[in-house]
């Protein structure tokens, strides 16, 4: 086991839209998800976020329409004979370009959307590029910096999904001493295929921050049980895993199988809270763990007063 | 900013409609003109300046930006229609006359000045409503002295060009009727015309015809004469001097040629002037007297030629009047004349001087009016013949025998008497006989040249009953004969030899006593007696030869005579008396009769 060092990762607040952090940059067409003040192909600062510039598209399209409008009542009026069909086409002309303007207005932001998803959709090449630009920019700092690169790749994760990324990202984490305080992250871990370092993370985590140990989580760990159990500390990591998963009946009931195979080597809050639990709900569907649960109470905490 | 969004779409969209908003700017602006015009118009219509008001109106009209009033302005236009006709009438028309002045466009030029003319006519009628407007227009647009300008130059143009071809060059006539064309006030005056027109064309037309005058170009000198006068005579312009101009010339060359002695040169003068005259209907000019009197005077020249024997002078003079007059009547009277006075003319190519030797002829006989005969330089016999008509025949025979040494020919009146016709004998001297003459003899017939007869001897006679006698004929008598007198008679259509003439006519033997004294030829046997001297036997009898000379025995022809002498003989049947023939000649038996 190396040693792990204590570090501090800059806040982290995952982003309501995946979206959100990426920047197009004006001039060259660059895609970017981190947080560089100048673009690194054209070193100019004309990095703005790609629904800003989604929207200032869209808005540009518009005037363009609306300003079509007002042409066409133009040119009416000019080809208009007589006073009376100038003033009939202007009048119409400026009455159909009042409202068009007043209708482009309501459907402002559904068009800044529209305009977003076509820019991703039709540029999602280019945006792959960017990010992987990025990863390897992250990459490249590694070896000076593990805990900027561990934020880049954050980063670049809420776009970037896929095991890659997330092994590296596994990787770094298992350098660093994890502590309740910091902001982790569980489930955008979770790769494909089993790694004994994930699972030593999961172990971790488990440790130190149990609420994040989830549905996909578990379902993780129960898929690898047998790689993990022949880990060095495999049991343990599964151990506080089904302690971990004790905390919801919904996770304890789903499942109880898995829990049953380690409720002998539950710490004793951990049994106390399951033992609770299954008392709580007794004509829950436990598959046995019920039974188990109460042998081992028997077994073990007869006398413990808790119990009781 | 990017470039990007410099250059989009929606700036172009705001350029559109920046320039759309100028653009109604300027609409705007040209409304509020026309509005202005169509007041000002009728402002100006009340106030009586129709002109002004028409311009109005028709800026207003032409102010498309929008329909105002139209109606108003239409009939209002119409109103002033007159106007309107009166100033595009104008402005066309010097449109044109400009384009054509500049490009030297006449006729384009005077059909403008018509246009003028007409609107003028139809606009300026004194009195009329439209005569101030019209005048004020044309004032206005400086019409008159741009006209002026442009006539001037015309004129100026066109003098130029007579001018310069009054030396002589082609071409400069179309120039008169242009220059007839333009109207007399830009001349000065109607009568100023005439008389600069009068000068130019005439320095112009005499000019060029005392070129070709010079030039002794008198076809051509008087078909530009012809041209120009009836040039004149359609355009309905007098000009004398060109009659003038070419009495003169013509008197002067045709005199020219009378003093070169040049007849022919001043007959084609002559008829050429003649038709120049009557094409151009001038009657008895100058000219034309002198060609009749000069003409006259030539004949008549002629004629005495003719009279005198001048013959080929004559013809010649004849000839040389042909273009005035075909001679060919006179001509053949002449040449009848001729023929008569020298028949061998008859001959074909009889007037060649040496073409014919021996020429002998005659007239009035044998119902020919003239007839001649002749030798050409071959030998050939010639012979032509005029008849009553004065039609001529001539025939030609092959070389008369012995022509080299031919020395006459002449006509036998004996034998032309005889025979009704004409008959050329010609004379050479025989090559073969020595002294002989070989007398050669044609009839001369109506058809043609038969040999009449061939002999040779020192004379010939015609006898009484058609025959001819020859003296001391040729050996083409036959041999034997020679030296004898022949006699030959016409046998078909020659004569031939017939006999000799019996200096000694053959007799019988028998006969002997009949015939005392008398030049007789008997033929017999020739015998020598016993005594050596020849005796003759012949018809039963034997006769004593006197003078016989030669021992020759055999059959023989006797020529003598019988002197009533007998002498004896010794025959077989004893002595007898036998008459003596004295001989002359004796020759060989020949078959006589």
């Amino acid at each position: 086991m190396s040693k792990k060092k204590p570090v501090t990762f800059r806040p982290f607040k995952a982003p309501r839209y995946s979206f959100d952090k990426l920047r197009i940059c004006r001039r060259c067409g660059r895609y970017t998800a981190l947080n560089e003040e100048r673009c690194t192909k054209c070193g100019k600062a004309s990095l703005v976020s790609v629904e800003h510039y989604a929207s200032a598209r869209a808005g540009r399209k518009m005037h363009t329409r609306l300003l079509l409008v007002l042409l066409l009542t133009l040119v009416s009026v000019y080809f208009g004979d007589s006073t009376l069909q100038m003033a009939l086409c202007g009048a119409g002309g400026l009455l159909l370009t009042g409202l068009f303007y007043y209708t482009q207005r309501k459907v402002r932001q559904n068009e800044n959307l529209r305009a977003l998803e076509h820019l991703l959709a039709y540029n999602i090449g280019i945006i792959k590029e960017g990010l992987e630009l990025n990863r390897q920019e992250a990459v490249s700092v590694l070896r000076e910096n593990d805990v900027l690169a561990y934020e880049k790749l954050r980063e670049i994760a809420i776009l970037l999904r896929g095991d890659r990324v997330a092994r590296q990202r596994v990787a770094l984490l298992h350098g660093f001493q994890l502590r309740k305080d910091m902001d982790l992250e569980m489930e955008q871990l979770l790769l494909r295929e089993f790694e004994p370092l994930l699972a030593e993370y999961i172990g971790e985590i488990a440790k130190v921050r149990r609420d994040l140990i989830k549905d996909r989580t578990l379902r993780y760990v129960q898929a690898y049980e047998t790689q993990i159990r022949q880990m060095d500390k495999g049991i343990a990591i599964l151990t506080g895993v089904a302690g971990a998963a004790v905390r919801m009946k919904r996770y304890a009931l789903l499942h109880s199988r898995f829990i049953g195979r380690y409720v002998h080597e539950l710490p004793k809050d951990r049994f106390l809270r399951l033992a609770r639990l299954i008392e709580a709900n007794p004509y829950e569907p436990w598959n046995g763990l019920d039974q188990t649960v109460a042998e081992i109470r028997e077994f073990k905490y007869r006398w413990d007063p808790e119990f009781q | 900013m990017t470039i990007k969004e410099v250059i989009s779409l929606r700036n172009f969209m705001i350029i559109l409609c920046i320039s759309m908003v100028l653009l109604l700017g300027q609409k705007a602006q040209r409304m509020s003109d026309k509005v202005n015009a169509v007041q000002e118009g009728s402002r100006l219509h009340a106030a009586g300046d129709l002109i002004g008001a028409e311009e109005k109106y028709r800026e207003a009209r032409e102010n498309h930006s929008f329909s105002y009033k139209e109606e108003e302005i239409a009939t209002q236009l119409e109103k002033l229609a007159p106007i309107t006709a009166i100033r595009t009438g104008l402005d066309n028309v010097a449109r044109y006359a400009s384009s054509q002045a500049l490009s030297g466009d006449f006729e384009g030029f005077m059909k403008s000045y018509d246009d003028l003319l007409q609107l003028k006519s139809q606009y300026m009628k004194p009195g009329g409503p439209y005569e101030a407007y019209y005048r004020k227009l044309s004032a206005a647009s400086g019409l008159s002295e741009e006209w002026t300008t442009f006539f001037q130059h015309f004129k100026k143009q066109f003098l130029d060009t007579l001018a310069q071809n009054a030396n002589g060059n082609d071409g400069g006539d179309d120039v008169k009727w242009k220059l007839l064309r333009i109207p007399d006030a830009f001349f000065g005056g109607s009568s100023a015309k005439q008389e600069q027109l009068n000068a130019a064309f005439r320095s112009h037309d005499t000019g060029q015809l005392k070129a070709l005058a010079a030039a002794g170009s008198f076809g051509p000198l008087l078909e530009s004469t012809l041209s120009m006068h009836k040039a004149y005579e359609s355009h309905k312009y007098a000009a004398p001097w060109l009659k003038e101009q070419v009495e003169n010339s013509g008197r002067i060359i045709l005199k020219k040629d009378l003093e070169g002695k040049n007849i022919s040169a001043f007959a084609e003068h002559a008829a050429a002037y003649r038709k120049f005259a009557s094409s151009a209907g001038f009657k008895a000019t100058q000219v034309l007297k002198y060609i009749d009197a000069q003409n006259a005077k030539l004949l008549k020249s002629a004629a005495s030629k003719a009279k005198n024997g001048a013959y080929e002078d004559a013809i010649k003079l004849y000839t040389e009047l042909y273009p005035l007059k075909d001679h060919s009547e006179d001509i053949a009277a002449v040449r009848l004349a001729w023929n008569i006075a020298d028949p061998v003319r008859l001959l074909p190519g009889g007037g060649e001087q040496g073409r014919y030797n021996n020429v002998i002829s005659g007239k009035g006989k044998y119902g020919a009016k003239v007839y001649v005969a002749a030798t050409d330089s071959s030998g050939s016999l010639h012979y032509a013949v005029m008849n009553k008509d004065n039609a001529v025949s001539s025939f030609s025979m092959g070389v008369i025998p012995g022509f080299p040494s031919l020395h006459l020919v002449f006509f036998d009146e004996a034998l032309e008497a005889a025979t009704g016709e004409p008959v050329v004998v010609a004379e050479a001297d025989s090559t073969d006989d020595n002294g002989r003459t070989l007398f050669t003899g044609y009839a001369l017939q109506m058809q043609g040249i038969s040999q009449l007869f061939s002999f040779s001897g020192d004379s010939y006679e015609l006898q009484p009953d058609g025959s001819i006698l020859v003296h001391n004929v040729g050996a083409g008598a036959g041999e034997g004969n020679a030296g004898q007198t022949a006699i030959y008679r016409k046998s078909g259509e020659t004569y031939q030899f017939s006999e000799i003439v019996q200096a000694y006519p053959p007799i019988q033997a028998s006969e002997l006593e009949l015939h005392p004294f008398q030049n007789v030829s008997i033929g017999c046997e020739i015998y020598l007696d016993n005594s050596g001297s020849a005796v003759a036997y012949a018809d039963g009898r034997y006769i004593l030869l006197q003078g016989y000379q030669g021992s020759i025995t055999g059959p023989m022809l006797l020529s003598g005579q019988f002197q009533n002498d007998y002498g004896i003989l010794q025959t077989e049947t004893g002595e007898e008396s036998v008459p003596v023939f004295v001989v002359t000649s004796a020759g060989s038996l020949s078959i006589v009769n």
